[in-house]
């Protein structure tokens, strides 16, 4: 580890010597147990006269045998020199489909090792040749499974990052869409790309994305989250300022919107930034239902976003405070339905959101064989013998099971959370309060909505700053034929999505 | 850091003046409805009718009363006022006494009788309490009487009163209101009046399930009150929708009435044919529930005239006459009959509530104030010994739409007529 740094931060990169046993020791040395790192020697009547390093499992070893090591061998046989290949010979070998490459220090080849890169040294020669090879074990690609669609693309990312900007290049056939590489993480240098649209993206919002990315100083990416978290402007807010998504459609959108993307490798979420609040509460369905229908299922959603942060309080509220407000008949039910009840409204709230919070987290994580377990337990014990035992009011189940309901109409998971964690303060400000309570809470939660403003784009845009002209695709979802102008805080401006049409 | 601790500073205070007032849902008794009686001057007896919810947790899970308990409990105090009297209840109440949902006040006759002024001004006053209320004086009764009554139909009683009301084609829950403002206009006020009816026909319980018709609630009618807010006299149920629609404020009535039936059905016969001598009379009742009602005042000399047009649109809902329904002229006949029965009881009304009871509840001093405002300066102080001197020019104009499903009836006439 240690000589590894003094290598790296030596002033003069530390060369290749011409001497084959040489640099196979040095290999050796820097590869030292490190058992998955393979040496294949090529000896021609006893002596060593090329040796052939790669990673097991990373590359494709058929082809290395194939287009590496045969040639090799047969040139080594047929040519008559002992001394030295040349280096013209040397790439006269290869059959010219492969990619090869020429290194002459030391660093670059071990980093192409680790990469998956094949290193073919060779006796006298103070370089290396690299023939791309690689081919890791990668999944195929399956359905998303956190954004689901009835109507719409299957596909998903996968943890390649090759394979995840192929899916966005054959969705985006321009030259437009650029896709910039970078490498992050000391240790585990992932590569991840900045993706975006040349012509509708801000030139500064991808300088600011590069600026921010180059100064992350950490020893290992494992995943996007770990990018997002560098990245996010505030970080103390319990709303997401980037999203992330598994589905190459989305990310098309964004990038089409001006957005910047972020893909890592060994991630199958993409990171899409800026998020603005009404991004994550638009669902890739609306976009595919037709529109009149979409702007319908919207406003449910709506509903339902704010039924997920404030059924609970609002009923701890009126039941305790404002009991006038209800209509003569409802509170005549709910008092005879809480009659007995030896809790006080706020604590029976707080112990049954607890509770489904609790039922939720051990749901994400439960093995198959225990889950009709655990949903038996939830459903039985907690919905029926609590309200049978007079322990807690049946409308109380009802506001928790509809309240955990309307929190999995979020269309962005990571919204969805900021909203449920939100109704824990806000219950207790609700039941010391009142309504009086719930409207500063929601009147500081507003005020905090409006002054987010990641990567300089407002969160609540286009309705806070407003621009009407994109509200088309806010209040209801307008058809695609009608939402021409893209929106000013994202996009370059005067960008729009078609040429006016002639008359 | 200094910001931080700012905010906590400022956040902390909310936790101390906030609204303590958090009352649980099971420690507050809530009260539907309200009575006062007056026992003896300056003493009076307040009821309160309190939800059992308990009981209406059985009876909304398993259907009907659980154990004989009825969904309801009233108590009573006597107390100088309306808090004084609430506050000596609340010592044999277990919780504390909740006013939001006390849409029904009941008001003894006595108490009426005596003037209700002295016990209003609470249910205006206090910040719990729905303008939208229904005041109710208890006819031949007082509201402790009307207030233990079971009713069957609903769990309580005050929220039966409520719902008659609601549906007498009187504005909904809000006589209360009203009464406030026409005690600040013209001076008088009118609120419902309900009284308690034993059956039609006494009958007795043949075996344990029969349910005969019991004693019950019923709407008698309005109770009018003078200026000096006491109670003048009442108008019975056939009586009170002359004041709603000359008031606009009817919202939909039957009106039945005998026709000529012979006469009118002469073939070639005219309007007025349905009028003359009802040798052979057979009823026919008009649903109307459209009511358009206006009133010109017309200053003739010192004394203003009112002009009072009525007018109404509705239907055919029953015929009893032989009358062929089919044909249009006798449909004006039975408009003219009507037209003419209608502007009799609106007369009669009128009159006895202008000689009578000398309470000017058509609002039309409030009229008067609106088209002559200089004049009325002059008159309002009179007005109460002006009213029912004043002449009213009375009109009333039905507009029949329909018969119903059928024009001329299913059943064959077998005491002649025009077919």
């Amino acid at each position: 580890m240690e000589q590894q740094t003094r290598f790296s931060k030596s002033e003069e990169p530390e060369m290749l010597s011409s001497d084959l046993a040489f640099n196979i020791e040095r290999m050796q040395l820097e590869f030292l147990n490190c058992s998955d790192v393979l040496y294949r020697h090529c000896s021609i009547g006893g002596i060593n006269r090329a040796t052939l390093i790669h990673v097991d499992g990373m590359c494709n070893v058929q082809a290395v045998d194939e287009f590496v090591l045969q040639p090799l061998i047969e040139h080594f046989r047929s040519s008559s020199r002992v001394d030295e290949v040349r280096e013209v010979e040397l790439k006269e070998v290869f059959i010219p489909s492969i990619k090869i490459s020429i290194v002459y220090e030391t660093q670059k080849v071990i980093k192409a090792i680790l990469r998956g890169e094949t290193a073919i040294f060779t006796e006298g020669n103070a370089f290396v040749m690299l023939a791309d090879l690689v081919k890791m074990e990668q999944r195929s690609i399956e359905e998303a499974t956190s954004e689901k669609v009835v109507r719409g693309p299957r596909d998903a990312f996968i943890e390649s990052l090759r394979t995840n900007t192929s899916l966005l290049r054959r969705r985006i056939r321009s030259s437009k869409l650029k896709l910039e590489c970078m490498t992050l993480g000391r240790l585990t240098e992932t590569e991840i790309v900045i993706g975006y649209m040349e012509g509708i993206v801000k030139e500064e919002l991808v300088k600011e994305v590069r600026k921010r990315l180059q100064t992350i100083e950490l020893d290992g990416i494992i995943h996007s989250s770990n990018i997002e978290e560098y990245i996010e402007d505030n970080m103390f807010s319990p709303f997401p300022q980037v999203q992330n998504t598994e589905r190459p459609d989305v990310a098309v959108s964004s990038l089409l919107e001006g957005k910047v993307i972020i893909i890592t490798d060994n991630t199958p979420f993409v990171l899409v930034l800026p998020m603005t609040y009404w991004s994550g509460l638009q669902a890739v369905d609306d976009y595919t239902d037709r529109f009149i229908y979409a702007t319908f299922v919207r406003w449910i959603r709506y509903t339902f976003v704010h039924v997920s942060l404030l059924l609970p309080s609002l009923y701890v509220a009126l039941t305790t405070y404002h009991l006038q407000v209800i209509p003569t008949p409802l509170v005549v039910s709910i008092a005879s339905a809480r009659e007995g009840v030896p809790l006080p409204a706020v604590i029976e709230a707080l112990i049954m959101e607890f509770i489904f919070e609790g039922l939720r987290e051990a749901g994400i994580r439960l093995p198959q064989q225990v889950g009709p377990a655990v949903s038996i337990a939830g459903a039985l014990v907690i919905g029926q013998a609590v309200v049978a035992a007079g322990i807690i009011s049946t409308p109380m189940v009802i506001i928790v099971s509809l309240t955990g309901i309307a929190s999995f109409a979020f269309p962005v998971y990571n919204l969805g959370t900021a909203y449920r964690m939100l109704r824990f303060p806000l219950l207790l400000v609700s039941g010391v309060l009142g309504f009086y309570g719930i409207v500063l809470f929601l009147i500081v939660l507003s005020v905090h909505m409006v002054t987010l403003e990641p990567f300089g784009v407002p969160y609540m845009s286009p309705y806070a700053p407003m621009t009407i002209r994109n509200l088309n695709d806010v209040l209801v979802r307008a058809p695609k034929s009608k939402m021409r102008w893209l929106q000013p805080w994202l996009a370059q401006s005067g960008a729009a999505r078609f040429p006016k049409r002639k008359k | 850091m200094y910001r931080k601790i700012t905010a906590l500073l400022l956040i902390l205070p909310l936790l101390l003046t906030g609204c303590w007032d958090r009352q649980e849902l099971n420690d507050q008794a809530i009260v539907l409805g309200w009575g006062m009686d007056l026992e003896k001057e300056g003493v009076y007896l307040a009821t309160a009718n309190l939800v059992l919810p308990l009981a209406s947790k059985s009876g909304g899970q398993q259907g009907g009363e659980q154990g004989g308990r009825s969904g309801f409990m009233t108590e009573s105090a006597y107390g100088k006022n309306n808090r004084d009297a609430e506050q000596n209840m609340q010592r044999k109440l277990s919780r504390v006494i909740f006013p939001g949902h006390r849409r029904n006040i009941f008001i003894g006759e006595k108490l009426a009788e005596h003037g209700v002024f002295s016990i209003l001004d609470e249910y205006g006053r206090s910040p719990m309490v729905r303008p939208r209320t229904n005041i109710f004086v208890v006819k031949e009764g007082t509201a402790q009487d009307a207030m233990s009554l079971a009713y069957q139909l609903e769990t309580n009683p005050a929220i039966a009163v409520q719902k008659i009301q609601e549906k007498s084609g009187a504005p909904i829950s809000r006589s209360l209101l009203d009464f406030f403002i026409m005690a600040n206009g013209t001076g008088c006020g009118i609120m419902p009046a309900l009284k308690i009816v034993p059956p039609e026909v006494k009958m007795d319980k043949k075996s344990k399930n029969d349910s005969p018709p019991q004693t019950t609630l019923s709407l008698y009618g309005a109770a009018i009150f003078n200026s000096r807010l006491k109670l003048a006299g009442y108008l019975n149920h056939n009586e009170y929708w002359v004041r709603l629609w000359i008031t606009d404020q009817l919202t939909g009535w039957n009106f039945t009435t005998i026709v000529n039936a012979i006469d009118a059905d002469q073939p070639g016969g005219a309007a007025a044919d349905a009028l003359s001598g009802a040798t052979s009379s057979q009823a026919v009742t008009v649903n109307v529930d459209t009511f358009k009602s206006q009133i010109t005042p017309v200053f003739d000399g010192e004394l203003p005239r009112f002009r009072i047009r009525l007018q109404g649109k509705g239907y055919i809902e029953e015929n009893d006459s032989p009358l062929n329904l089919s044909k249009t002229e006798n449909i004006e006949k039975v408009e003219a009959r009507m037209n003419v029965y209608l502007e009799e009881r609106v007369r009669e009304v009128v009159k006895k509530v202008q000689k009578d009871f000398k309470s000017d509840i058509f609002g039309l001093g409030d009229m008067l104030h609106q088209f002559h405002p200089y004049r009325w300066k002059k008159l309002a102080a009179d007005w109460e010994t002006v009213f029912p001197d004043i002449e009213l020019d009375i009109k009333v104009k039905l507009n029949l739409t329909g018969t119903g499903v059928t024009g001329e009836s299913l059943l064959p006439d077998s005491e002649g007529g025009d077919k």
